[in-house]
């Protein structure tokens, strides 16, 4: 971030003699009226003394995945809906607004970017309301206002391709609203899938589940000693410290690891490598540690070692998590209601299935069912 | 342990004239089936759920140990099982 441009109008999308479209502004920008997806030239019209940048593609992308690893940390599902706009689902959260403000605030420390924030039963609906929100602040729009607004909002807002906007617009439809005027099946036999696809965002029909968007970048921790180490238990007490802060920093992102790769950096130039796969994926340093330390043991020679390095890749979400529930002495009964209680109210209540064996099948997967498996049980 | 696949995931092998598996690709990746450990044929009567697969108890490259099948009708591979 270029701290000489703070408080200055900042268009993103290309120079103000451009063709191109608005891709991203600032909140002085926006106040002039500029807006997202606006041709460039609108937007210098309305906004003179605005800053015009290239978009670079590349720089945003990191930015937007830096965005992304913040709010994963907030919130176990979160789904990208590029290139601006990032979904938060909040089903199971008590106070919304409150957390959208926590998450704002977190994101504005953490990494100095501005967002706005939209509520609402709908993924378009929320959408709308975010793009309607000043920077930093959270609108949520109750249930009968979520009608009004959708069908009140300008055809040119709606996710539409140029040529379905242009006829559109000779069909004098105007606002959304509109479009649930025209007789039933006309929209469909004029713009086919399409305006099906858009009968139901006006409708607000649009409530599919937010999908969870998996980090897949490694987690690598890493110590550098001062003074080469060739001690066993010296390198089995960093290894256990390394990889105390490795699963922390994997359960912060709710993901588990199916391979852990240990490597020794030693005193001779070379470098000693072992991968771990592991049968289930895990992000619990009990689990992880019994497989680290034999291998910490076989690693260890007799040159020193200068650094030692435990990297987590092949991650997944955390689908193997209940494993860890379970770490404790099998009597840690209040410990699982616990964990099923609070699985049941992030993901709802058939996320945690119980297994039952059944009698007379012959092939494997008969052998056994799921059945529901409630808080209350053990 | 093992994980027991309740609805067994496709994957795609690479087999021999024999219908063997020699390598085996799935979640996107390759490995080579370094040894069958067992192989069996299972049979389900057409009364019940007609069925028959051939089984492979497999070590792959990397150590780690499976169970695939191969539904005789179809030709198509599944991951039944993977062990400790």
């Amino acid at each position: 971030m270029n701290p000489a441009l703070c408080g200055t109008p900042l268009v993103i999308g290309g120079y103000q003699h451009e063709t191109g479209r608005v891709r991203e502004l600032s909140g002085e920008a926006a106040g002039c009226g500029v807006s997202v997806d606006m041709l460039l030239r609108q937007a210098y019209h309305l906004c003179p003394s605005g800053v015009f940048l290239p978009y670079r593609e590349e720089r945003y992308h990191q930015a937007f995945s830096s965005v992304l690893a913040v709010l994963a940390q907030c919130c176990p599902l979160v789904e990208p809906d590029p290139p601006a706009h990032v979904l938060l689902g909040l089903r199971y959260e008590r106070d919304e607004r409150r957390f959208a403000e926590e998450v704002i605030a977190t994101v504005e420390r953490q990494l100095g970017f501005h967002m706005s924030c939209g509520i609402a039963s709908s993924r378009f609906a929320a959408r709308v309301v975010s793009e309607d929100a000043m920077l930093s602040q959270v609108l949520v729009l109750d249930d009968g206002e979520e009608q009004t607004l959708l069908q009140n909002l300008p055809v040119e807002r709606l996710p539409l391709s140029d040529a379905v906007r242009r006829r559109l617009r000779l069909f004098g439809i105007v606002r959304a609203g509109d479009l649930l005027l025209l007789p039933a099946g006309a929209l469909e036999a004029q713009f086919g899938r399409e305006g099906q696809t858009l009968l139901g965002l006006v409708r607000g029909a649009d409530d599919r589940d937010v999908e969870q968007w998996k980090d897949s970048r490694d987690v690598e921790q890493s110590r550098c000693f001062d003074v080469p180490v060739v001690r066993d238990d010296e390198l089995q007490e960093a290894a256990r410290d390394l990889l105390a802060a490795l699963c922390r920093e994997l359960q912060a992102r709710w993901q588990c690891c199916r391979r852990l790769t240990v490597t020794l950096s030693l005193e001779n130039g070379e470098a000693r490598q072992e991968e771990l796969h592991l049968k289930e994926p895990s992000s619990s340093s009990t689990v992880l540690s019994r497989r680290l330390v034999p291998c910490v043991e076989r690693l260890v020679g007799v040159v020193p070692v200068e650094e030692l390095r435990l990297t987590a890749s092949d991650l997944c979400g955390g689908e193997g998590r209940q494993s860890s529930f379970l770490d404790g002495p099998p009597r840690a009964t209040t410990r699982f209601r616990e964990a099923v209680g609070v699985l049941q109210q992030r993901y709802g209540s058939g996320v945690v299935k119980k297994v039952v064996t059944r009698r007379g099948g012959r092939l494997p997967e008969e052998r056994f069912t799921f059945v529901s498996c409630e808080a209350e049980e053990r | 342990m093992n994980k027991l696949a309740w609805q067994p995931p496709e994957i795609q092998v690479s087999e021999s004239e024999s219908h063997e598996p020699l390598v085996i690709l799935h979640e996107g990746k390759r490995r080579r089936v370094e040894d069958i450990l067992s192989h069996w044929r299972m049979h389900q009567e057409w009364w019940k759920r007609p069925v028959e697969r051939d089984y492979f108890r497999v070590r792959l490259e990397g150590g780690i140990i499976c169970e695939v099948f191969r539904e005789i009708s179809s030709g198509c591979w599944q991951l039944q099982r993977v062990c400790d």
